[in-house]
């Protein structure tokens, strides 16, 4: 019975568990990844510094743990980016109707940490701990130039990419402040972030009819922005025991904006390929004009240097857990987050270099001014989107089977900030409200823990169907219909000395 | 460990071990790059000669440039098999020049089509309509065979495009191509896009054993217009006075009309007056041996009438003189002794029903495409719709394919913004129209 309970389990792990929404890394930890994140009441482990610092305070040793995190987006999209009348829908070179996957990856997201009671002021509890509170890696092909334009020229694999990483290193502290009653606790985070974002947008092509005609209407515009930056953070947790087998636990985290500069290494622009340069000659435009460089199927390339404001949001949430038996304990978490603080990313470039001579020179196409030249190449980028606050509830239980053996399992309802399902594009993939589900187990073995926990993350499928969601004129959103799942494994080890 | 924990750890295991194939890597599924067809486009040096436009001013040497596409299969052994193929014309709109197509993505798209099989293996030949003036709507009805006509008062300035697009042009193609042009109607398509549907069907109508199938977009296909559909051309002339600011102005300055081609809308009746209603014109013809010789075009034998005669823009010298009667007064009002004796016999309804009732098939048995969208400038759609009405109106009930579309928002089809897309289209139609 017991081991058939045991396989039931497991089949649920690997059926069904934890990406929280937006770019939120709500799994740190084992423990906390098994439970579907239901964590801040209970927190028994170096992982408090995440989701609750006051819990420090009763962790009975000194310990350290680390885990290694192995994620996995397994996402689809089938791109309908046309250009459409009320007659017609024009192609644009994406891989419209057809399903297109994110490349194969398991990603690796470590972290870890120190807990040591140290005789300071009473007793309070210190830790030392990095970690990922917010990590978003995906990637995309969609695209390939029309075949109206230049064989020759391609774009890279990742036209689409956010590659973001927030590193958190965090002094905790946490203490006894009413006996067995309450016990508060503060972290402070130096947070590092590193961002690798890409993403294809659309100018309007200058040169005048007929050479702006269809497909040629826009141009291909690709930048690889590669940066980092530090800010900080605080976080700070609460926990009441109102008796002995109930914890309640309070959390806030506040984390500060973070500058992002770094090199654009590739500010491409794909110009059209006129097909006969006698034409682009015959219409005026001779070599070592601007207007036959627009003409001449001929990428331009720029490196700039870019700053970027990432917004990150705050949050703050509430956890009870509640020892059923000796064994078992069941908790429930609510979290509220900020997310419309995020607007997106703004790049900001300066210090151009390697612009085409021709670019610089400034020749103009039929006597128009700079905004054809220079002034267009240089023109800075944004990437907005529209999102909304959003709550999470989680909830998991752990169950120890015997001194050697522990269970854990959770799930989680996850509100989409992304709900308004406007400015949608694919470098964030949160196609609505998520549920998971998670479980996992430790092994105890001496001063050791040993575990594994598996988390699946359950996304609607989207439709976005407007390529102008606003309707400003402009490209804001990227049709198509997307899915979306995420896997993640965690391994740990605890060493209790 | 006991022997429970181990049982249960195996089938742990196990199950993240069957959980594995869930997460297999699936590729992206990015569709692989089309393969192109191995054909060539010629383009510099080459040009039709043909004596039908020795009378065509600024000339000299009766040569116009043209784009033609070779397909793998037409070429020379070894790169290809020397199988004749069918042969496609498109006919370019005003100011468009013989790249025209192929600047739209016309070269890629037959190497692509071609290449995996959504269109037959064809020749492609593309002609320009920009000589001077933005072209002449491919008109020009001498008929240079008819020696008696030399030096005639019919003779037109703009070239014998009829002759030239319905007869020469397809035999030269298929001299210098080693004769591998399939040698029947059903295997020749022609195509315009603006002036050059005109064109086309004008050249269809006039060689009526020459081409099977026809595609066109919106042009003037109906200079009066029709009820219900404005009035075609004459709803243009106002508009093309005030360009200049000569609306209601005196006969003195209404001769004035400035032909210097920098007026868009004024260029467009300049170029078809070329055609229709030409006077006066001074060829020069270097051709006619043993020396150059200039031949004096008197269209006064058979236009008296000199009220809306505008002494053109004169260039070159005193060889070239450019004169010409406008089809409307300074009031913008029809002049019926231009526009009833001149141009609207050259009208297409007026071709064919002339070709009707001198027995000739008209467009009997012709495939038909049209495109056309509301948003298309110059009342070219209202003249599309009126012509396309003739055609599957009683008598002729033609069957004609009509593709109706419209530009996406911001970037209306007011023009030829979206050919691109169209050709994919037309090159379809003439492939199935061509059959096996």
């Amino acid at each position: 019975m017991k081991f058939t309970g045991v396989v039931l389990f497991v089949l649920l792990v690997l059926t069904m568990a934890a990406l929280a929404g937006g770019f939120e890394n709500n799994n740190v930890g084992l423990k906390a990844t098994a439970m579907g994140g239901a964590f801040r009441a209970l927190a028994d482990d170096w992982t408090a510094a995440y989701y609750n610092p006051a819990a420090y305070a009763l962790i009975p040793d000194n310990q350290f743990g680390g885990n290694a995190a192995f994620v996995h987006y397994r996402n689809e999209l089938i791109p309908n980016y046309k250009r459409s009348s009320a007659t017609d829908a024009y192609e644009t070179g994406f891989f419209n109707d057809q399903p297109i996957y994110n490349p194969h990856e398991i990603l690796s997201n470590p972290s870890g940490g120190l807990v040591l009671r140290a005789p300071v002021a009473g007793e309070t509890v210190f830790g030392f701990s990095i970690y990922q509170p917010f990590d978003y890696n995906l990637t995309w092909t969609l695209f390939r130039p029309l075949t109206a334009y230049t064989n020759g020229l391609s774009l890279p694999a990742d036209q689409y990419r956010t590659n973001l990483d927030v590193v958190a290193f965090q002094l905790s502290a946490g203490r006894e402040f009413q006996e067995e009653q309450l016990y508060l606790g503060l972290g402070l985070e130096l947070l590092r972030a590193d961002l690798i974002f890409t993403e294809i947008i659309f100018r309007d092509n200058p040169m005048p009819a007929p050479f702006d005609d269809r497909p040629y209407e826009v141009i291909p515009e690709w930048a690889k922005n590669d940066g980092s930056g530090w800010g900080f953070g605080v976080r700070g947790g609460l926990l009441w025991k109102p008796a002995k087998r109930i914890n309640v636990g309070l959390t806030a985290h506040l984390p500060f904006d973070i500058t992002i500069s770094g090199d654009s290494s590739n500010l491409n622009f794909y110009l059209p390929q006129v097909a006969d340069t006698v034409a682009l000659r015959a219409a005026g435009y001779t070599i070592g004009t601007i207007g036959f460089l627009y003409g001449s199927g001929a990428r331009i390339n720029a490196l700039a240097e870019f700053e970027t404001k990432l917004q990150l949001p705050p949050s703050a949430g509430i956890g009870v857990a509640f020892d059923v038996t000796e064994k078992l304990t069941v908790a429930l978490d609510a979290q509220y987050m900020l997310w419309s603080q995020f607007a997106g990313f703004n790049f900001e470039y300066s210090n151009f270099s390697q612009i085409s001579r021709l670019v610089d020179t400034s020749l103009l196409i039929d006597g128009a001014d700079t905004t054809y030249t220079r002034d267009w190449v240089t023109q800075n980028t944004s990437h907005p989107v529209d999102w909304k606050n959003a709550g999470r509830v989680m909830m998991g239980a752990q169950y120890q089977v015997s001194s050697l053996f522990t269970l854990h399992a959770g799930g989680f309802l996850d509100q989409s900030p992304a709900r308004n399902a406007t400015q949608f594009t694919p470098n964030f993939v949160d196609t609505g409200d998520k549920s998971g589900l998670s479980g996992g187990f430790m092994f105890h073995i001496n001063e050791w823990d040993f575990g594994i926990a598996s988390s699946y993350t359950s996304y609607p499928d989207l439709k976005i169907t407007a390529l102008d969601s606003d309707g400003d004129g402009l490209d804001d959103s990227f049709p198509g219909l997307y899915k979306a799942g995420y896997y993640e494994t965690v391994l740990s080890f605890i060493y209790r000395f | 460990m006991n022997k429970s924990m181990i049982k249960t750890t195996v089938v742990t295991l196990f199950l993240i071990i069957a959980a594995v194939p869930g997460c297999n890597n699936r590729g992206t599924n990015i569709p692989p790059v089309s393969g192109l067809d191995g054909g060539e486009a010629w383009t510099s040096g080459l040009h039709v000669f043909s004596p039908q436009l020795r009378w065509q001013f600024g000339n000299e040497l009766e040569l116009m440039p043209m784009w033609v596409y070779i397909p793998q299969v037409a070429a020379d052994p070894p790169l290809g098999e020397a199988r004749p193929v069918p042969l496609l014309i498109l006919l370019a709109p005003q100011n468009g020049d013989h790249f025209y197509f192929a600047n739209h993505g016309l070269k890629i798209l037959l190497q692509e089509m071609i290449s995996d099989g959504t269109i037959q293996p064809m020749i492609v030949v593309c002609i320009p309509s920009n000589p001077a003036f933005g072209g002449y709507f491919y008109a020009g009805g001498y008929n240079f065979e008819d020696t008696t006509k030399v030096n005639d008062s019919t003779v037109p300035t703009t070239g014998n495009y009829d002759n030239i697009i319905g007869k020469d042009l397809i035999n030269y193609i298929d001299f210098i191509l080693n004769f591998r042009v399939l040698d029947s109607k059903q295997k020749h398509g022609i195509g315009g896009v603006g002036n050059g549907a005109y064109g086309a069907f004008r050249a269809a109508l006039l060689h009526d054993t020459t081409f099977g199938s026809i595609s066109v977009t919106d042009g003037p296909l109906d200079f009066d217009g029709a009820p219900g559909l404005g009035n075609g051309l004459i709803d243009l002339f106002v508009d093309a006075l005030l360009e200049q600011g000569l609306l209601n102005v005196s006969d003195s300055l209404f001769k004035t009309f400035d032909s210097s081609s920098s007026w868009p809308l004024s260029k467009l009746f300049i170029g078809s007056s070329f055609a229709f209603s030409p006077h006066d014109t001074v060829i020069y013809d270097r051709k006619s041996a043993p020396n150059s010789r200039i031949w004096v075009i008197d269209s006064t034998k058979i236009i008296t009438d000199t009220a809306t005669l505008i002494p053109g823009f004169i260039t070159g010298g005193s060889a070239y003189r450019f004169n010409y009667h406008l089809p409307f007064t300074s009031s913008g009002n029809v002049y019926a002794p231009i526009w009833n004796n001149f141009w609207m016999t050259e009208d297409l309804a007026n071709l064919l029903d002339t070709s009707r009732t001198a027995g000739s098939p008209g467009l009997d048995g012709v495939n038909i495409w049209i495109a056309t969208t509301d948003q298309a400038n110059l009342n070219y759609h209202q003249q599309t719709q009126s012509w396309i009405n003739t055609l599957t109106g009683a008598p002729y009930n033609y069957p004609v394919v009509v593709r109706n579309y419209r530009g996406a928002p911001g970037n209306p089809a007011t023009g030829d913004q979206y050919l691109y897309d169209l050709l994919r289209e037309i090159l379809i139609f003439h492939s199935n129209s061509f059959g096996n």
